[in-house]
């Protein structure tokens, strides 16, 4: 039988343009304010694992000058160069081989840092697509846009209500970047336009953050906390290197991912099953797509299963209650803070918002990704512990 | 660099530059657009003809060897107007001096597809699955700047 693990615990530091400190003293804060919310001292953490990019950093193995910062010094430590929900998989299969109980995970960058979307340019092949310039994130966000909207028959609107619903929420969020009081559909169709049909407010805004998880296996975990939440399903999926070769406007890889977290989890109707889902969206047309992915409703119907309202803070599956990635996006946190919404909409210590039109928010979904055009894609199905027999 | 708030920040400019080989299959599709061709790859096993020629097919895990030429015709599949274009020394985006059209590309005789521009169109004109044809340079070396651009037929 396997071990369960949970996650205890998770912070998160206020997200901004440009924080006025270092990387360094950042990683030190989330950590800090992750110990706080635990309970515990860094003496009880046996294993350290990050999320963050040698290209946004700027300095190979990035995870060496973090080593301190973090309270990894003479700790067992390792991290991901990729969405911190994988760094999360990687400590989640840590405590399930049973050699360590308790881990602390983060993901951090600054987008203030960095040369912005540069990084992702440099994931291209470079004996073509980097060559030509032609391709970069939002380009290509576009390019999957476009094809998207041309299948299915999707609005610019349908595309706007994602951005309206999210920033919105975000304005009851007290970490988000990006709050846009009052914010209509007219809002997002009049901002600057970029590449056609991705404006301003579809895509993500450049972000400095830190987010931060505790998983414990479960003996630990009950030590901890009497609020520990469950990790009931995972499944990840990788679709082809090359964007030309994939099929835009679904993302199947995707739909794989949950296939095999829900299986893991039991769930056999998500729409009716999961009470929370918080995903990675970069862009808005990301958002309609993955709600096919996932099985909200089928494929093609993105755009009406918007316009029905299912996944507005008080519609009957809310998404991205936190604001989503259209309200901050610290790159290899994203994936994390996801996670840690969830959690805490679980442990309804969501503040104000919090989802209230439920009598219990006790299943959630926590969703991450890599690479252009959401590449690789990672699920999470977390639990709370009222129902928790396995 | 921007303008740096002296103290505070410090810039380290990171400038290394790798010799990629591209591989006995790009360099070959590079080398044939001396003579204007776009050459593929087929599948041996789901016949699927892949462009740029990749070694490997990822969906039968099979190498791929048999070469084949493709049409410098194709449709649009989809596009995008860039009213932004990439900073490519200092990140972030910058006006362009013109709206670029950038689209996804299918090629007679392939089975993949291809990002590139499209000029020699207005932005009011472009849609998808236009049909569009390669525009090669006018003294073409075999570099992979001898495909220029797509533009109507």
């Amino acid at each position: 039988m396997a071990r369960k693990v949970a996650i205890v615990a998770c912070s998160q530091l206020i997200y901004e343009k440009k924080r006025n400190s270092s990387r360094e003293m950042m990683v030190y804060e989330v950590i800090n304010e992750l110990l706080k919310n635990a309970g515990i001292s860094k003496a009880d953490i046996d294993s350290f694992i990050s999320a963050q990019n040698d290209y946004l950093e700027g300095r190979t193995i990035s995870n060496m000058r973090t080593v301190g910062p973090s309270g990894a010094y003479l700790k067992d430590e390792s991290k991901v160069e990729m969405d911190g929900a994988f760094a999360a998989l990687y400590a989640y299969l840590r405590i399930l081989s049973g050699t360590h109980d308790v881990v602390a995970v983060y993901g951090e960058s600054m987008a203030s840092c960095y040369p912005p979307y540069l990084p992702m340019t440099w994931t291209l092949d470079p004996s073509f697509d980097r060559q030509n310039g032609f391709v970069n994130e939002i380009s290509a966000a576009a390019l999957q846009a476009c094809s998207y909207m041309y299948k299915y028959g999707i609005t610019e609107k349908q595309l706007a209500k994602v951005s309206v619903k999210n920033l919105e929420n975000a304005t009851k969020n007290p970490y988000a970047l990006r709050k846009i009081n009052n914010i209509d559909i007219e809002t997002v169709l009049k901002s600057r336009l970029l590449y056609s049909p991705i404006r301003a407010l579809n895509a993500y805004p450049l972000t400095d953050g830190a987010c931060a998880i505790l998983m414990a296996s479960e003996d630990k975990a009950m030590e901890m906390t009497d609020k520990p939440v469950w990790i009931e399903g995972v499944g990840t999926c990788h679709d082809s290197y090359y964007m030309e070769n994939r099929i835009l406007a679904d993302c199947d890889c995707l739909q794989l991912a949950a296939k095999s977290a829900y299986k893991m989890a039991g769930i056999k109707d998500p729409l009716k099953e999961i009470d929370v889902i918080e995903l990675h969206e970069n862009f808005s047309h990301e958002e309609l797509i993955f709600y096919e992915s996932l099985g909200l409703c089928s494929k093609g119907k993105g755009g009406e299963f918007i316009d029905t309202g299912a996944t507005l803070i008080n519609g009957i599956l809310p998404v991205n209650p936190s604001g989503g990635a259209l309200s901050a996006n610290p790159v290899c946190a994203t994936g994390l803070i996801r996670i840690a919404e969830v959690v805490m909409q679980i442990k309804h210590e969501a503040g104000e918002h919090q989802i209230t039109n439920k009598k219990e928010v006790n299943i959630g979904l926590a969703h991450g990704q890599n690479g252009i055009c959401a590449q690789q894609n990672i699920v999470f199905i977390l639990k709370g512990a009222r129902k928790c027999e396995m | 660099m921007a303008k740096r708030e002296e103290v505070k920040e410090v810039t380290t400019n990171i400038n290394p530059s790798y010799d990629w080989s591209v591989g006995y299959y790009m360099e070959r599709f590079i080398k044939e657009f001396k003579s204007n061709k776009i050459f593929g790859v087929r599948c041996p096993a789901c016949d699927k003809v892949y462009i740029p020629p990749r070694m490997i097919c990822e969906q039968c895990f099979k190498k791929l060897s048999d070469w084949v030429e493709v049409s410098s015709e194709g449709s649009i599949i989809s596009y995008t107007i860039g009213h932004v274009e990439l900073d490519n020394k200092f990140g972030g985006l910058k006006e362009p001096i013109e709206p670029n059209i950038i689209a996804l590309i299918h090629l007679d005789g392939s089975d993949s597809h291809i990002v590139h521009q499209i000029k020699e169109t207005s932005t009011d004109e472009i849609r998808i699955s236009m049909r569009v044809k390669a525009v090669w340079a006018k003294d073409p070396k075999g570099y992979l700047t001898d495909l220029c651009y797509f533009k109507p037929i």
